[in-house]
């Protein structure tokens, strides 16, 4: 809580997330053990939220303890004098990191739409060409190469559509980048986390406030019906 | 940060602490930090060799307690230690503890050998991540988990009750972690999540007492 709020009636991307991944999730994401796709929607709530990355890091503090607390398995006799022999070896000294831009490296640009800025989470991976979804809304897939069997892609509405009804087997983790979508009367806007699992159907709508990206990650099938549901099919993965 | 009770900060110890010397306790994570910090800046080759004869029997424990073979975790946790020293310069005291950093560096190490499991050449540079990076966002302070923040963590860790603190801990082990804890404890799936909402909210609750 700031102790001083600023009068500012207008939701900005300043303004701390409102819907948070859930403790199970964050503590999984700390723990190591959440799939590469929500584990990457989690990432990017992360960049936009203090909170949750506080408490990640005191989950991280926790797995710390819980390691520490294992009975240690001795190593082998000659593992010390291995490691020693490896950190001489050239290389073995990491180039100084100045700044979160330095990090990264030289990877190519991802092919990205013009005036979109995406996340660090996102930094070095391929994104695919706009494909158009339904009226007024397009999506495009996010390269998870280091696991082939993730769905995440990018969405982008314009304001006041609607995104076809659908139901899931699996569950759907989605991440507001900008904009604001609702469901129901739930307003979900930047920053803002939310994850459908297979006992939810919503019916999503972008806001009229302008057009809304997010990120989704996608588990398991989603179940369409009629024509729309057709014309969604590549979405859904084959 | 307030001031630190103890041996000054900045004042590196003249040796690294010697293997096992540290009790357990918040001090220890200290001086592990300590000897991180002169690795960082000195390459200091007697500090990297404490670390190790402290952390690689742990490293490989947390493997092998996930499930991997001992030849295997043994692997892992001579890449975990080589990452200490090549990525030394990124340990930020301000922001974690030694145990925590190389928790994380771990951490990483186990996700990137379970994908390597179900295909080749999966292997991602987690150097985007966490703890492994400078801070994306630097807020302020009040995001800034210091040491005495990380006490505050460890205290309220210790004080779960003991169903809680067992969900935690196999949080950490398992891969699959909710639907097999349920199993193995032969409880209701809702009760390890109900089990995990407290414990988090405990944890929660200590970040924000802190001053
Ligand atoms: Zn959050």
């Amino acid at each position: 809580m700031s102790p001083t709020p600023s009068p500012n009636p207008n939701p900005s991307p300043t303004m701390p997330p409102r819907h948070h991944p859930g403790e199970e999730l964050l503590l999984a994401h700390a723990a190591g053990t959440l799939g590469a796709g929500p584990g990457l929607i989690v990432a990017v709530h992360l960049e936009a939220c203090g909170a949750c990355r506080a408490l990640v890091a005191a989950l991280e503090v926790a797995g710390g303890v819980m390691m520490a607390e294992l009975p240690p398995v001795p190593m082998s006799s000659l593992a010390l004098e291995r490691a020693l022999a490896a950190i001489e070896r050239p290389g073995a000294v990491a180039v100084a990191v100045t700044g979160a831009g330095a990090v990264t490296g030289a990877v190519a640009a991802p092919k990205v739409p013009a005036g979109l800025e995406l996340p660090l989470a996102l930094r070095g991976r391929d994104v695919g060409p706009w494909r158009w979804l339904a009226p007024g809304m397009r999506w495009s897939r996010v390269a998870v190469p280091e696991a082939p069997r993730a769905n995440v892609v990018l969405m982008r509405g314009r304001p006041d559509r609607l995104l076809p009804a659908h139901g899931h087997r699996g569950s759907e983790f989605t991440q507001v980048l900008c904009g604001a979508i609702y469901d129901g009367d739930v307003r979900y806007g930047p920053g803002d986390m939310f994850v459908a699992d297979d006992a939810t159907h919503h019916h999503l709508r972008v806001a009229d406030e302008g057009e809304c990206l997010c990120i989704a990650a996608i588990e398991g099938r989603m179940r369409m019906s009629g024509l729309i549901g057709r014309i969604v099919q590549p979405l859904v993965g084959p | 940060m307030s001031a630190t009770e103890g041996p000054a900060a900045g004042a590196p110890a003249a040796g690294a602490p010697a293997a096992g010397a540290p009790a357990a306790g918040a001090r220890a994570g200290d001086e592990w930090s300590v000897a991180l910090l002169a690795v960082a800046r000195g390459r200091d080759r007697r500090a990297f060799a404490a670390l190790f004869a402290h952390f690689a029997p742990r490293v490989k424990a947390f493997m092998m307690r996930a499930g991997m073979a001992p030849a295997a975790a043994e692997e892992i946790a001579q890449e975990a230690m080589l990452a200490v020293w090549r990525k030394a310069e990124l340990f930020d005291a301000a922001r974690a503890s030694a145990a925590t950093w190389i928790f994380a560096i771990a951490r990483n190490l186990r996700i990137d050998a379970a994908r390597r499991e179900g295909r080749a050449n999966a292997c991602l540079d987690h150097d985007g991540d966490g703890l492994l990076t400078p801070d994306p966002a630097p807020m302020g302070d009040a995001l800034l988990l210091c040491a005495e923040r990380e006490g505050a963590v460890r205290a309220a860790l210790a004080a779960l009750p003991e169903e809680q603190a067992a969900i935690i801990r196999l949080s950490f082990f398992e891969e699959q972690p909710h639907g097999q804890i349920a199993r193995q404890l032969h409880i209701p799936l809702g009760t390890v999540k109900s089990r995990v909402r407290l414990a988090v909210a405990r944890l929660r609750k200590a970040l924000e007492e802190r001053p």
